[in-house]
């Protein structure tokens, strides 16, 4: 009757197994699989988290690429403006028109790089709730900066964080002087109608083209990096969860086998009792 | 030849005993603890000159046909498996309210917690990541008081079984004294009392699951019990136990009515007290490190940071709570979510870096030389570790259990076969017997007939 009962409830334990799929659910089950795999399932959760980290970093970091490029490119116009207006052949008003033209370039420039994420500032370093550009005509080429020196990051793996974009400060920082100071100048010596000074500035603006696309493509190796890592973590987890699952999930071709053994040997053990118990001298009698 | 009436009187007297002890034994076959017994004959004869005459049969004794060394052992393994099972049971209890299978254990309570700082240092701005980071770190706060209500109600239950197991020992000691006496007055008159023996063996049975004890027989047939070497069933008299309890300092002492302690290791009993005075609280002192860790490394890193609100520093734990029981968010950040310091530097909304330290704090060694959610796996594990050691424990007491018990059946079982076919040896010896009066009537009867 013993081994009848311990077959019974051997073939329950199969059954559950093969109904939920998991050999060990609980600690008792698998001491060793239980503990090992939730280690393995908090390594999961933790790159799940750094791959959410990475996901927003990418997110910002791509809208802060976008805007530099722009900028960029708002500095090609502006030293395309200049060099019209080096030419000896402009007059007055036409480098009026053009200085306007700059001054309007530039807010449009304040404008890009004030961009949010959510209510982040990109720009702002890590003084992100303000606005990094005021355009207020009192600082540095009329643009005052906000920005601190702290660039934002994101945690990507353990101890390693990669900044998702650079700070205005950074930004402003060109080997010419501050960015809105020399498109400031810029502007100034086209109204004072000045062509050798805007000949002499030529050197400026292409420094400062120079210095966005340093930063802008010092942003994009982050991106990129970020994207690589995004990836390892994606292959290693499926490494992990492979892991996981042999430690604790049902092996079904043996969870089937197994039942096919338990059921013959509970099946013998109740005919060989009800036999034994048939056979009794009473019928004989 | 008035000897040839003797005879066959004697063998029905003879026969009849035989039929009546193996009719007993058949009726009882299935009663629990019964012993079959045997008739023990032997002939009786007398030298007569020059030769020696038969007298018949006589019986003399009947034998209940049981080993009791078997029987010791038995119980010894008894106590093992009793103490065993009880065991199990508590760290069935255990492991159930600290390890499931529905992922919201302790140690993913600590980790999405984590995950949230994780999330903060990338968006410390985002009053949506607070939010949840305030939900997580309630869940876990609600997580650990419900690990140790449960393991306070689990020694609480241990409690109360330990004082049920008691009642039930004191019991069948009282039982056990009832049947000695009825055992010693059957040993002094020369007939031994088969039935209260048996009953005793039942409840030897009954106790070896409940408490370890040493047996004895006495002289006079009496049985004494000692539990840890201490004397509390004697010839004629059974002691009572009470529990004396410090729920405080988790102590069980059980205690005589004669005033003397007594320590059980084993059976059920033994099992309750280990686990009131040392298994649960052991389990319950490493959740409150749990805790009380949490509280401490949580609140170091975090009060020298700051929020978004203002240049106050802060605890995120309140510091007077550090038990797993109440341990809990502190009032400020639980008040307004801002205040939770993710920034190392005041007014610096986009600095992350004291929830980068806090979600680094997941990966050092702050507990126990392990990290954090690795001491919680291997603490919501042990009681399922015990468990399986344990139940394969069981399984050799198990089958250890069993191959005695059916030793102790072939001894002293009752083999229906067995009893039949002597049934019907018996009927055969009693029509034997009777032929032979019906002969010596005869014989009588052309005697008495000569004579007219």
């Amino acid at each position: 009757m013993r081994d009848v009962n311990r077959n019974r409830s051997e073939l329950a334990s199969v059954q559950s197994d093969l109904s939920s799929g998991k050999r060990v659910r609980i600690p008792s089950q698998g001491p060793t699989e239980f503990e090992r795999s939730r280690i393995i399932e908090e390594n999961i959760r933790k790159e799940e988290q750094y791959q959410s980290n990475i996901s927003g970093g990418l997110r910002q970091g791509r809208m802060a690429q976008e805007a530099l490029d722009e900028t960029t490119d708002r500095l090609i116009d502006i030293k395309r403006i200049l060099t019209q207006g080096a030419n000896g052949s402009a007059d007055a008003d036409v480098r009026t028109n053009m200085a306007d033209e700059v001054a309007g370039i530039r807010d449009s420039m304040v404008f890009t790089l004030n961009q949010s994420y959510g209510d982040r500032y990109l720009f702002a370093g890590t003084n992100s709730d303000e606005e990094p550009f005021v355009n207020d005509g009192v600082g540095p080429g009329g643009v005052t900066n906000n920005s601190n020196n702290t660039p934002p990051q994101v945690t990507v793996a353990d101890g390693v964080k990669l900044d998702i974009s650079i700070t205005g400060t950074e930004l402003r920082d060109t080997d010419s002087g501050d960015l809105f100071e020399v498109i400031g100048n810029i502007e100034q010596a086209l109204r004072n109608n000045d062509a050798d000074a805007l000949s002499g500035m030529i050197d400026g603006i292409d420094d400062s083209i120079e210095h966005v696309t340093t930063v802008t493509s010092r942003l994009g190796n982050n991106i990129n990096r970020m994207g690589y890592v995004f990836e390892q973590y994606e292959s290693t987890r499926i490494s992990q969860q492979s892991d996981v699952s042999e430690m604790v999930d049902t092996d079904y071709a043996e969870a089937f086998s197994e039942m096919q053994r338990i059921q013959v040997a509970f099946d013998s053990a109740m005919a060989v009792h009800s036999k034994m118990f048939g056979n009794s001298l009473l019928n004989y009698l | 030849m008035k000897t040839l009436f003797e005879i066959s009187k004697s063998g029905l007297r003879a026969a009849e005993r035989s039929l009546s002890v193996t009719s007993n034994n058949i009726i009882n076959a299935d009663t629990p603890g019964y012993t079959r017994q045997r008739v023990d004959k032997e002939s009786v004869g007398m030298r007569m000159t020059g030769f020696h005459a038969g007298l018949g049969v006589n019986i003399t004794s009947i034998t209940r046909m049981r080993n009791d060394m078997t029987d010791v052992v038995l119980n010894e393994k008894r106590q093992d498996m009793g103490f065993l099972q009880e065991k199990s049971q508590i760290f069935d209890q255990l492991e159930a309210s600290m390890a499931s299978d529905s992922g919201g254990d302790l140690d993913v309570r600590i980790g999405r917690v984590f995950d949230m700082f994780s999330s903060l240092s990338s968006d410390p701005q985002d009053m949506s990541v607070r939010n949840s980071l305030l939900t997580e770190a309630d869940q876990l706060t609600s997580k650990l008081s419900d690990i140790s209500r449960n393991i306070d109600r689990t020694s609480n239950l241990v409690q109360d079984s330990a004082n049920s197991t008691i009642e039930n020992i004191n019991q069948i000691l009282q039982d056990l004294d009832t049947l000695n006496s009825a055992i010693t007055k059957g040993e002094s008159s020369g007939k031994p009392d088969h039935a209260s023996l048996d009953m005793q063996v039942k409840k030897l049975e009954k106790l070896s699951g409940l408490v370890d004890f040493e047996s004895q027989v006495t002289e006079k047939g009496a049985l004494q019990l000692r539990v840890g070497g201490v004397l509390v069933l004697d010839e004629d008299k059974a002691s009572t136990m009470r529990a004396e309890i410090d729920d405080v300092n988790k102590t069980f002492n059980l205690r005589l009515d004669s005033g003397k302690l007594v320590e059980s290791t084993g059976g059920k009993l033994g099992a309750d007290i280990e686990m009131y005075e040392n298994g649960i609280p052991e389990l319950k002192e490493r959740l409150d490190e749990v805790a009380s860790t949490l509280v401490d490394e949580f609140n170091t890193i975090h009060s020298q940071g700051y929020g978004l609100e203002d240049g106050n520093t802060r605890n995120f734990f309140d510091p007077s709570f550090t038990d797993a029981s109440n341990i809990k968010v502190s009032d400020d950040i639980r008040a307004n979510v801002g205040h939770i310091a993710a920034s190392s530097a005041d007014g610096e909304a986009g600095n992350g870096e004291i929830a980068g330290q806090l979600a680094d704090l997941r990966n050092e060694n702050v507990i126990g030389g392990r990290k954090l959610v690795d001491y919680s796996v291997d603490l919501i594990s042990t009681p399922g570790r015990n468990l399986s050691e344990i139940r394969s424990g069981m399984e050799v007491r198990d089958s250890e259990i069993s191959m005695l018990t059916a030793q102790q059946e072939r001894e002293a079982g009752v083999n229906v076969d067995e009893e039949l076919s002597m049934m019907i040896q018996y009927q055969n010896a009693y029509q034997g017997a009777a032929r032979v009066m019906s002969a010596a009537q005869q014989m009588y009867d052309t005697l008495i007939g000569l004579t007219r």
